[in-house]
């Protein structure tokens, strides 16, 4: 599952380097400046319990309008949640030891009023009757174990968490405009902290 | 021009490119079907597609600015290259810019067609009718939970499990769940005992609950059926406890409600995507538009520099065959009009340059054959004058001006009319040209005898006419020459040999009337008296005189004829003349010399130089000897242009008769009373043995003047 993660979150990642950087090319770098991040991580936490390490973090998404209003017209949000742990060196470049990407969706159910948000990787679901609920939902990780981290990791590491709205995953025609619209520029900074063994 | 292949390979690239972009273009019309496998490739192909189209614009711009500058410098070839690039451009931009507006428009008037307004209306009206199909079901549902929370009223919270179990084998609901006001779960029961953790609500659905008693709501199941989930407030229960139960709504109703969603959800979304889809399929369009507009453009750049490029070869070569340069060899590999035409070029020059290596060897021989001719006649003591058809002067020599005295080079192209014009004194002689050529005589010869400059020159000049090569007259040629100096000699070699005669004839028998006249003398002296030893005495001494006088004439007539043998040396002519002049300054009143400083020294006989000066500074003191007036001017400088000594002897005596002029320097010739008149005959002689001349000028207004030239050589 984890391996899968990682096998398709490379290739998109580049392309999301890619159009991000076809993006600032187009928009006027002013437009983005004064865009605050729409996502904020509050807090973050790695704990060791039997064994593995359990992520909790709290983070706060706000969406434009640009995205509620596709959100409400049946297009679904694809979220990530990006975690990586990486080594500070002294004289080289910081090395990426482990990449994960924790993915998720948000979509409106037109029938029954209501907001999904679903754990794809878990395939778990769960409704809200509510955007502000299903928001807040998407921003509670709870106990999630990450057992790419090894505990016998002798390195002291840094572990960074981001979490950001997947273009890629939105359909084909949006991408486009969505690349080069500031509205859809939807992700956070990266929150980082020291590895405690 | 043979296109190098550095110049190939650098066509690969912008080729590779132009191939790859129309590949991705292709992939890229591919990703946008929906179902396609290169959908996820989409945003990697549009940015392949605008770096390839960024690299296009790239290119285009260096070409542009290439031109730019070809054009700025007026380098050959800049304008045709232009005009190719805008007529590329022209026939590129109309088509594919019509093709591109029809295309659009069609694409957005289909896109816009796939929404109606009656389709929205039926998509919206079967939604309504789906949730009130699911509003009356769900009602029921209500009640049912209204009787089950009624039953649990004034339930404790520790039979309330026991309770639910009951009453959920009692009713169609799958789980029962009583909580608490705060969320907390107080008790639940599910139909799949394996459930343990029961479906809570949401915080805002609780709230909401809260707020009205009751919740009712249906909402999608993990395993894509629907379910409803209802709320009621319990009564009588303290603290507050709520009931919930979800039922499932029956499989079919669920299926046919998830089709309606499904349907109802991808049409809004299809429609929401109407002007993304549109500005996709426009971007998609728009670089297929630009990519084909830079490609057109680029190759357009590339097919006016191949054209232009054998252009602007012979442009350069043109030049350089203009400049002179016949050498210039084009190099080409082309097999078509060009090709050809660059080797016809080659072909020309070669014949060009061949034909120019003749014409120069031709006109070399021609300039070799001139001036041999022109030294010849140059150093030719014979004159040679030419001219054409109309008797204008085209041709001279140093002779002709030499014999002419007449610098005829400044009369080239006059008539010999206007030569008669501008030389007064050639006036018979142009005449008598004049006369000769007009007559048509194939060749002709006349002596000619005329005065110049107070001389008596006698020319013998032979004409004849000149032809062309194609045998036509183009002109005429007088060859002359002066043969004065040759009849002179021949008068002087009569003359020795007539003087050498006469002394050898006259002198035999003088010696023996001499010795006679004196034994006379000396045999009758005593036997005579007085006064006829004086007759005898007179008579003997003037026989004795006469004879010496006679010896003395004779000697003279033997030096004219036989000279003593020269003894030339280098001498100073201003120490001689200042020496000679010396003995004169008493016996001469007015006798005034002038000498150059630094004459040079010129190499002569001393003693024969110092007859000439004594022999005509005496004949100068004899024509002033009446009159008290008399003045003798002797003068000497360097002419530097015929590097030789001038000396000029001129007094104010009576002068000679212009009549006597020109045979003055002849044996005999003399206008004294006294004299033999061999004087200046030997000076002539004496001068010319010297290789120098001597004229006679008169002196206005009266005298004569002696001119010597003498050449200045070295032994």
């Amino acid at each position: 599952m984890l391996n899968k993660n990682l096998k398709q979150t490379y290739p998109y990642r580049c392309v999301s380097c890619f159009m991000l950087i076809l993006a600032l090319l187009f928009v006027p770098a002013s437009t983005l400046a004064d865009e605050k991040p729409s996502i904020t991580i509050k807090t973050a936490t790695l704990s060791f319990q039997d064994k593995t390490y359990l992520l909790n973090a709290r983070i706060s998404y706000s969406l434009s309008k640009e995205a509620i209003e596709a959100l409400h017209n049946g297009v679904r949000l694809s979220f990530n949640v990006d975690l990586s742990i990486i080594e500070s060196r002294k004289w080289l470049w910081n090395k990426h030891h482990h990449s994960l990407t924790l993915p998720y969706q948000l979509r409106y159910h037109t029938l029954a009023e209501i907001y999904q948000v679903s754990d794809t990787s878990n395939k778990l679901q769960h409704n809200f009757s509510s955007l502000t609920a299903a928001l807040n939902a998407l921003g509670t990780l709870s106990d999630i174990p990450i057992h790419a981290i090894a505990s016998n990791n002798n390195f002291s590491a840094d572990i960074s968490l981001k979490a950001y709205l997947n273009i890629e995953a939105l359909p084909l025609p949006m991408r486009p405009l969505a690349y080069i619209t500031p509205g859809w520029y939807i992700r956070s900074n990266t929150f980082q902290w020291p590895l405690v063994h | 021009m043979a296109v190098s292949p550095l110049k190939k390979r650098a066509y690969f690239i912008p080729t590779g490119v132009l191939l790859s972009l129309l590949f991705s273009l292709y992939l890229m019309s591919h990703a946008t079907e929906s179902n396609s496998e290169f959908n996820g490739l989409f945003s990697a192909l549009i940015l392949v597609n605008i770096a390839g189209t960024i690299f296009l614009l790239g290119l285009l711009i260096s070409n542009i600015r290439w031109l730019w500058q070809q054009f700025s410098t007026q380098a050959v070839g800049s304008r045709i290259t232009a005009h190719i690039v805008l007529l590329f451009f022209a026939i590129s931009v109309v088509p594919t810019g019509i093709v591109f507006y029809f295309s659009s428009q069609l694409l957005h008037q289909s896109i816009d067609s796939w929404f109606d307004a009656k389709i929205d209306t039926a998509m919206q009206s079967s939604l309504t009718l789906s949730r009130r199909s699911l509003d009356n079901r769900t009602l029921s549902l209500m009640k049912e939970t209204r009787q089950l929370a009624n039953q649990l009223e004034n339930e404790t919270d520790i039979f309330l499990s026991l309770t639910l179990a009951g009453l959920r084998a009692q009713t169609n609901a799958n789980e029962l769940t009583a909580f608490s006001k705060q969320g907390q779960i107080i008790a639940t029961t599910n139909l799949d005992p394996g459930v343990l953790i029961p479906n809570t609500p949401d915080s805002s659905t609780l709230l909401l609950a809260k707020q009205n008693r009751e919740f009712i709501g249906f909402e999608p199941s993990s395993d894509k059926g629907l379910i409803v989930r209802t709320i009621v407030e319990i009564r009588n229960t303290n603290p507050k406890r709520y009931l919930q139960a979800i039922y499932t709504v029956p499989e079919d109703i669920s299926e046919l409600a998830g089709s309606v969603e499904d349907a109802y959800t991808a049409y809004q979304e299809f429609s929401y995507l109407r002007n993304s889809l549109k500005f996709s399929f426009t971007l998609t369009l728009s670089l297929a538009l630009i990519f084909s507009i830079l490609a057109a453009s680029w190759a357009a750049f590339v097919f006016a520099r191949e054209l232009v490029a054998p252009i602007r070869q012979l442009v350069k070569g043109t030049q350089a065959v203009a400049e002179g340069d016949y050498e210039k060899k084009l190099k080409t590999n082309r097999q078509d009009e060009l090709g050809f035409l660059i080797n016809s070029f080659n072909a020309m020059t070669l014949r060009i340059s061949s034909s120019r290596t003749e014409a120069n060897n031709a006109q070399r021989d021609a300039e070799n054959q001139h001036a041999y001719l022109e030294t010849v006649l140059s150093h030719l003591s014979n004159g040679v004058l030419g001219f054409d058809l109309a008797l204008r002067l085209k041709t001279t020599n140093y002779g002709a001006d030499q014999i002419l005295e007449h610098p005829l080079t400044a009369c080239i192209e006059f008539s010999l009319a206007e030569i008669a014009i501008k030389c007064p004194e050639l006036e018979a002689f142009t005449s008598l040209l004049i006369d000769k050529f007009s007559a048509k005589e194939k060749e002709w010869q006349h002596e000619f005898v005329f005065s110049i400059n107070h001389q008596k020159k006698t020319l013998l000049l032979k004409g004849t006419p000149l032809y062309a090569a194609d045998k036509t007259l183009s002109g005429y040629v007088l060859i002359f020459d002066d043969v004065t100096p040759i009849i002179q000699s021949q008068r002087n070699a009569a003359w020795s040999e007539v003087a050498q005669r006469l002394a050898h004839e006259i002198k035999n028998p003088l010696t023996p009337i001499q010795l006679s006249a004196e034994r006379l003398q000396r045999k009758l002296h005593s036997q005579l008296d007085d006064d006829a030893n004086k007759v005898l005495r007179k008579s003997t001494d003037t026989i004795v005189q006469q004879v010496s006088a006679m010896k003395s004439m004779v000697n003279d007539f033997s030096n004219f004829a036989r000279p003593p043998q020269s003894k030339p040396q280098v001498i100073s002519i201003s120490h001689l003349i200042e020496d000679i002049t010396a003995l004169y300054q008493g016996q001469v009143q007015h006798l005034i010399v002038t000498i150059d400083d630094h004459l040079p020294n010129i190499y002569a006989d001393p003693i024969r130089l110092r007859q000439v000066l004594i022999n005509l500074i005496k004949n100068a003191q004899e024509a002033i000897a009446d009159d008290d007036n008399g003045e003798i001017n002797i003068s000497a400088n360097y002419k530097k242009d015929c590097n030789s000594i001038k000396i000029c002897i001129a007094d104010n005596g009576p002068g000679v008769d212009n009549s006597d002029i020109e045979r003055i320097f002849e044996p005999y010739s003399t206008t004294k009373d006294k004299g033999t008149g061999l004087g200046l005959a030997i000076v002539k002689k004496i001068i010319e043995e010297h290789g120098g001349t001597i004229i006679i000028k008169p002196v206005m207004p009266q005298g004569a003047n002696f001119i010597i030239q003498l050449p200045v050589t070295n032994p």
